[in-house]
């Protein structure tokens, strides 16, 4: 019953745009709901990145301390893909992902969605093309903030 | 508006004024209360500045110009022209020296006590008359008319200035190797917005000028003259002496296309090796008869109570011209000759409905390292040319 | 005292019988009544209309003149509703604005305008509307915003978007809480940086966009921002489904007079003072592909 709300759900992501029904079907294997609570972490740098999240409700905070100081460089709200990192070994998480406003979302294992992309390779095209957009959009957000076009 | 009854093309017959009568016209002209203004000899030039009457015109004089380079002398050509007063043609100061000065005070503004007051300073210019206008001249009058008057704010003291200049053409009998005027679609003799034209013609004993008003007021000037009706021979002249002058022009390059060529070359590579060579001296804005590009800058006297505020020509090879806070826009001298040359040949299309360029060939001969917007136009159309994958994108 | 009524300029304009002689060039002396600080480097002014109602289009700027120093064009970012006072907000960056910035309460400033082609208020009737600022980009745009706010039913729906550096650098506070709190209006707030302290979204505008619930085909978005700031927003309503003359963009360049005479504001075939400051992209949409245009 659950995994079937999840596969219902999944569906109408972005994320799953353009995945056939058995795609979606195979990657809600993999999924959960999951619920945090505010001021909890999502994920923490240096921890394995064994998960990835599809934030539902709420808001996260990206962060990153250097000295003395925590900066927030994104803050992830519902439709946003959170952690990416388990893509590539070493699959280190690099961010404290923190929890703003209490958080809903999809937890994918991401152990098992890898098992699944190496099994399936057309099914894996797609999931990494998916993770890539997500990349891509937040390298340009993050150029953007660089050049600090407001200044 | 007022002007457009001044200098525009006049049917009005053609006569003949006797050579030795130039002095008679220029008299009139003067005892109508006008301040002469004609070419004369200055720093090795022929610029317009005042002048007392005939006998300071550059007579017998010819000039040379090429890219980078002028010389004028008197007979230095060896031809027997000795005596003719227009056998040169444009200098480095232009018409627009006149209706458009090159500093000018706009406004003076008082404070006292936290109250302002702000006035526009009345212009002083008096009734001038002009001799010895080009039809570039004339087509930069044109040019700026459409700038300074016919746009959505009028320029009062430009329109002042110009009601009150009287101007007098001269048909050009030996144009430069740096004149393009037919390739801008003029010349080389006049054909409009003069008050009185004269076309000479013949020297020693055959030395005559054929004579037209174009206005009220040169109708006016002419009916006080010892003038006599042109002959056949004399419009035979006069036709002779129009096909030499359009002969020597035949060898310039078309520009036609110029609006079209430069609008779709942006991103040529041409500029680069232009900004090679160019210095960014603004000496082709400054000699240009149409830029009319103005610095607005405010001095104040010691007290700081007092302010006037001047209005001064200015050129967009400076780097100041496009400051927005942080910096230039035209940081480097490919993009701000880009942005002249375009500006003149293109941009101004979309602007005013027609070119800013008049042939004039002021910016070749006073550009100190011989740039030639001909020549740059005819490599930058080569280039997009044989560039076809690229301009088909 | 040469007085002019900028009104009248406008409405001469308008009418395109503007008489020779009128003194386009003669600035109206207007004394500040009130002064804010809104960050570090910004201030607005509000000044004292002499004979209001000063009537203006959303998106036009007056050029201000600090006296003896010279004149800078400025935004309009707010009038009174009898149109007795007008609000200018200015980032002190340049010798006129820092000028502009050494005044207090009572001081004098020079005005002349209201000068060039507003924000498409008209266009945007009956249609979903974005309104998207960056920076100090939300000074040009307030008057629009709030026109759109005040006639809320003449509109669909109505996304505000703003951009700022961090939360310190935000404009207009209390309005923007405001604005915030309304029901019928989505307003995203977001900043390239933040302490922990900030829980509004860090990251740029543009990833604010995609969450526009709006009709791409009756749309009419208008932006205000840096350049770059612009561009990108154009890519994201791109992909939204917004066609490049839905959006409005306002350009800035460097500007002596205000009234097409200077040459210095020309933007290809364009001077920005007259034929903008506000532009579709569609007609500009060439030059952002041209470097030091």
């Amino acid at each position: 019953m659950k995994t079937l709300s999840i596969k219902d759900l999944l569906g109408r992501t972005d994320f799953a745009r353009g995945m056939s029904a058995d795609d979606i079907e195979f990657l809600s294997g993999c999924a959960s709901f999951a619920r945090f609570s505010r001021g909890e972490f999502m994920m923490l740098a240096g921890d394995p990145c064994d998960h990835f999240y599809l934030i539902r409700e709420g808001k996260a905070a990206v962060e990153v301390e250097s000295g003395n100081q925590v900066s927030v460089i994104y803050a992830p709200s519902p439709g946003d893909i959170v952690g990416w990192s388990w893509t590539m070994p070493p699959s280190v998480c690099r961010y404290d992902v923190r929890v703003m406003d209490s958080v809903s979302a999809i937890d994918f294992d991401a152990r098992c969605v890898l098992r699944k992309c190496e099994e399936d390779n057309r099914f894996g095209y797609h999931v990494y093309k998916r993770i890539l957009e997500v990349v891509i959009e937040r390298l340009m957000a993050t150029r953007v903030q660089m050049l600090d076009m407001y200044s | 508006m007022e002007t457009s009854s001044v200098g525009n093309t006049n049917t009005g017959s053609i006569h003949v004024l006797a050579a030795a009568d130039l002095s008679a016209l220029l008299e009139a002209i003067v005892a109508e209360g006008y301040r002469l203004v004609g070419p004369r000899i200055r720093n090795g030039t022929a610029v317009l500045d005042e002048i007392s009457g005939a006998a300071q015109l550059p007579r017998g004089y010819r000039d040379s110009q090429r890219p980078g380079e002028y010389r004028i002398s008197a007979n230095g050509s060896g031809e027997t022209n000795a005596g003719r007063y227009f056998d040169y043609v444009v200098g480095p100061t232009s018409v627009k020296r006149f209706l458009y000065p090159p500093r000018r005070k706009v406004l003076e503004a008082e404070r006292s006590g936290g109250q302002w007051k702000i006035t526009e300073p009345a212009d002083d210019y008096p009734p001038t008359a002009i001799v010895g206008l080009r039809s570039c001249d004339l087509a930069a009058v044109r040019i700026l008319d459409r700038v300074l008057l016919n746009d959505i704010y009028p320029d009062p003291v430009y329109a002042a200035r110009r009601k009150a200049t009287l101007m007098i053409g001269v048909d050009c009998a030996h144009p430069s190797e740096t004149c393009f005027c037919t390739s801008m679609g003029g010349g080389p003799s006049v054909e409009s917005g003069y008050d009185l034209n004269l076309t000479e013609l013949g020297d020693g004993a055959t030395h005559r000028f054929l004579i037209a008003a174009g206005s009220d007021r040169g109708e006016k000037l002419m009916a006080s003259l010892r003038l006599s009706t042109a002959t056949s021979d004399d419009l035979a002249a006069g036709a002779a002496q129009r096909k030499s002058a359009e002969a020597a022009l035949a060898q310039n390059p078309p520009m036609q296309d110029a609006r079209e060529v430069l609008a779709n070359a942006w991103n040529s590579t041409r500029w680069d090796s232009i900004a090679q060579r160019c210095m960014a001296c603004a000496n082709c804005t400054m000699s240009c008869p149409t830029c009319f590009c103005v610095d607005i800058e405010d001095e104040t006297d010691l007290t700081g109570e007092h302010a006037d505020r001047w209005q001064t020509w200015d050129s967009c090879f400076t780097m100041g011209h496009s400051y927005v806070h942080g910096g230039a826009v035209r940081k480097e001298t490919t993009s701000r000759y880009r942005q002249w040359m375009t500006h003149k040949l293109s941009s101004w299309h979309d602007q005013f409905e027609m070119s800013g360029c008049t042939g004039c060939g002021r910016c070749i001969t006073w550009c100190p390292v011989g740039i030639d917007i001909r020549e740059e136009l005819a490599a930058i159309r080569t280039d997009q040319k044989t560039d076809v994958p690229e301009a088909a994108q | 005292m040469t007085e002019v009524n900028p009104s009248a300029v406008r409405s001469a304009v308008r009418s395109a019988t503007l008489p020779i002689g009128l003194p386009a060039m003669l600035p109206t002396p207007m004394r500040i009544k009130r002064r804010m600080r809104d960050t570090p480097d910004t201030f607005t002014i509000v000044l004292d209309v002499p004979q209001p109602p000063f009537v203006l289009e959303a998106g036009q700027f007056n050029m201000l003149y600090a006296f003896g120093v010279g004149e800078v064009p400025i935004s309009i970012s707010g009038v009174s509703k009898n149109g007795g006072e007008l609000v200018h907000t200015i980032r002190d960056v340049g010798t006129v604005t820092h000028a502009l910035s050494l005044l207090r309460k009572d001081g004098v400033v020079g005005v002349r305008g209201p000068y060039g082609r507003g924000w498409p208020l008209e266009a945007a009737r009956g249609k979903d509307v974005i309104l998207a600022a960056g920076g100090i980009g939300l000074a040009p745009l307030r008057p629009a915003i709030r026109h759109v706010l005040d006639h809320r039913e003449e509109y669909g729906r109505v996304v505000i978007l703003y951009g700022a550096r961090t939360p310190q650098d935000m404009l207009y506070l209390p309005e923007i809480q405001k604005w915030r709190g309304r029901l019928d209006t989505k307003m995203s707030v977001t900043v390239d940086r933040a302490s922990r302290k900030w829980l509004g979204n860090v990251g740029v505008i543009t990833q604010l966009v995609a969450a526009s619930r709006v009709d791409p085909d009756e749309t009419i978005a208008m932006v205000c921002g840096p350049e770059i700031m612009m561009h990108y927003m154009q890519i994201h309503l791109a992909k939204l489904g917004l066609p490049n003359d839905q959006i409005y963009v306002s350009m800035e360049r460097n500007m002596k007079c205000a009234i097409g005479r200077c040459g210095h504001c020309q933007y290809g075939g364009d001077f920005i003072c007259k034929d903008g400051p506000v532009f579709t992209f569609d007609e500009i949409a060439d030059r952002f592909r041209v470097r030091a245009l």
